[in-house]
């Protein structure tokens, strides 16, 4: 199962060098020479709260992909999806950072019957992918070997009669 | 012709897992590593792994395995019910593993051995139904050719590579029909007579059909086989087979679809479920105001009345276009321009069929899910076979043909791609 969002972080956004410190920010995706990253989140079922990933060396006036997938194994809703800005030297969740800060949000609840027990774990993965062009640049790959196909099959089409094929 | 038939399915199946193979690795939806390691699966990284068995581990084929691999009858959460439990029971008992990757091949193997089977069966059934006398034989034997061919090059191909239950269903729904046509006559002008030599034909019809239903829901439409059987001779006061063909096969399907739809269900989860449960027609009873497949629908995938009618959803109504429109053809072909009446009852299955998937279902599903009505392969067959369709530029329902014939042919690969990306539509 997915959901995902994007966001497009601000031109004014001020850029952290990238040999700074890490924030003590326990959860957290880091894009550090990469355009894409995932990390395998887990969450326990029954404590109802918000989770918190920040997210590491974003490029301002980028567009961004969040993922969250979850296996359909584990019966759960994501909802309230968001992200924003934790300004330099502020206080949040018990952590505080010299630099502004990116974070996504989201809550994980219990969508079954019988319900999950409290405290069972749940494994989600949350990817953050850059996006060229409005798309995100770990689907390229597959609209590329789409684009290929299609233009086969159109190629193969033109030379051979589909319909008089069958009939034969 | 089997050796045609068995050489087509080879190498159509060839080139889809072939797609499947080459298709990227890095699927959309990343939540197939979570469900291995759930299921403690060992060696997901291994190569054949990596290539093509976990690519077929997309959408709703995580159900069908945690069913396949679990140890209890009945699943854990009521949603569960919606992914054919006796498919996935059916896997077990020949897969004898807990082993994840050999259920997995089992089940694959299972499913392309069902939907081989199907194609034979629906060559047979098609020249049952359309070579009635020997004039028309090798006319019946065209159609069986090119719609076993056309069926093969399902919408639903991609699917079809994975785990899912549909083969069962349509190798089963198939067997019900030809069983029903080799137990019944049509007598002149436009009726029907069941022989009561062949009693035991058509009662099992009533048996294929009701297990078709336990595995896909939607087969309950076929049950409209018996009621089409009960008007036609209760209207010409053949009472005695009235009682002993159609009302006694139909009643027999629908208990075992009250029992898979509303007991079942009943017993494993009321009254402490609550919600269902409380909806409860008559005390003592386990007859509620929906049944439980509609129920689960409607809870968790927003299923019901004109629920998807929504502006975000228009590509979906776009995917489903080229079959609704075939569909909807075919029963006007069948009805109007050149009526059959062997095919009349599967007319009325196809009719309610649309009406079922345009106004309550997610309508892309009905490429995955019409599978089991072969109504409009023979539409498609018999175009294809008339002369008309032989000239340079065809109209009217040749242009729908044609057309339908060149979508497939895109629509099939791109299906299988994106199924094995875990891209939707699902």
């Amino acid at each position: 199962n997915t959901e995902s969002f994007f966001l497009r972080v601000p031109k004014e956004f001020p850029v952290r060098s990238i040999d700074q410190k890490d924030s003590q920010f326990s959860s957290k995706i880091s894009l550090k020479h990469s355009n894409n990253a995932k990390i395998t989140y887990e969450t326990e079922i029954g404590l109802h709260r918000l989770e918190f990933i920040e997210l590491q060396h974003l490029q301002v006036d980028e567009t961004y992909q969040i993922k969250i997938c979850w296996s359909a194994l584990d019966p759960v809703s994501i909802g309230e999806m968001d992200w924003f800005i934790v300004p330099h030297s502020t206080s949040f969740e018990g952590t505080i950072s010299e630099d502004a800060r990116i974070f996504i949000q989201f809550a994980v609840t219990n969508n079954s019957y019988p319900l999950m027990e409290a405290g069972t774990v749940v494994p989600i993965n949350v990817s953050v992918i850059n996006c060229k062009l409005g798309i995100p640049v770990d689907l390229y790959e597959v609209i590329v070997y789409i684009a290929i196909i299609m233009a086969s099959v159109g190629f193969v089409s033109k030379k051979i009669n589909l319909c008089g094929m069958i009939r034969r | 012709m089997i050796l045609g038939i068995t050489l087509t399915f080879i190498v159509s199946r060839l080139i889809l897992y072939g797609l499947i193979f080459v298709a990227p690795t890095g699927q959309f939806d990343t939540s197939t590593e979570l469900t291995l390691k759930k299921l403690q699966a060992l060696g997901t990284d291994d190569y054949w792994n990596v290539h093509l068995w976990n690519k077929l581990l997309s959408w709703d084929a995580v159900f069908f395995l945690k069913g396949m691999t679990s140890k209890g009858k009945i699943p854990r959460f009521e949603h569960e019910l919606a992914f054919s439990t006796l498919w996935s029971s059916m896997v077990k008992y020949f897969a004898k593993t807990d082993d994840v990757y050999q259920t997995l091949k089992v089940a694959v193997l299972l499913e392309n051995i069902l939907f081989y089977s199907s194609s034979v069966v629906l060559y047979y059934l098609t020249r049952a139904i359309f070579s009635e006398n020997n004039k028309k034989q090798y006319y019946g034997k065209r159609l069986a050719k090119i719609s076993t061919n056309l069926f093969i090059f399902t919408s639903a191909s991609g699917f079809l590579t994975g785990i899912y239950s549909e083969p069962l269903s349509f190798a089963l729904t198939f067997v019900g029909i030809l069983l029903h046509e080799k137990s019944t006559s049509t007598t002149i002008p436009n009726g029907i007579d069941c022989n009561w030599s062949r009693w035991p034909f058509y009662f099992l019809s009533a048996i294929f059909f009701a297990v078709a239903t336990i595995n896909r829901a939607n087969c309950v439409l076929l049950g409209i086989y018996y009621i089409v059987d009960l008007l036609q001779l209760v209207s010409h006061r053949r009472m005695l087979k009235a009682l002993f063909f159609p009302l006694l096969a139909g009643t027999t399907m629908l208990i075992v679809c009250l029992y898979q739809h509303y007991s079942l269900p009943y017993q494993a989860f009321c009254p402490q479920r609550g919600e269902w449960c409380t909806t409860q027609m008559f005390d003592g009873l386990p007859f509620t105001k929906t049944n439980f497949y509609g129920f689960i629908q409607s809870r968790y995938w927003n299923c019901g009345f004109l629920r998807y009618w929504t502006l975000n959803n228009i590509p979906n109504f776009l995917i489903a276009m080229p079959n609704f429109v075939v569909m909807f053809y075919s029963t006007i072909y069948f009805t109007r321009i050149y009526p059959s009446f062997r095919v009349r009852p599967l007319v009325f299955v196809t009719q309610a069929f649309l009406i079922m998937i345009a106004l309550f279902a997610h309508v892309q599903i009905i490429n995955r899910v019409s599978s089991f009505i072969p109504l409009h392969l023979w539409y498609l067959a018999d175009r294809l076979l008339r002369n008309s369709f032989r000239e340079q530029h065809p109209v009217g329902d040749d242009k729908i043909v044609k057309g339908y014939i060149y979508w497939l042919a895109f629509w099939i690969p791109i299906q299988t791609v994106l199924f094995a990306c875990f891209l939707p539509p699902a």
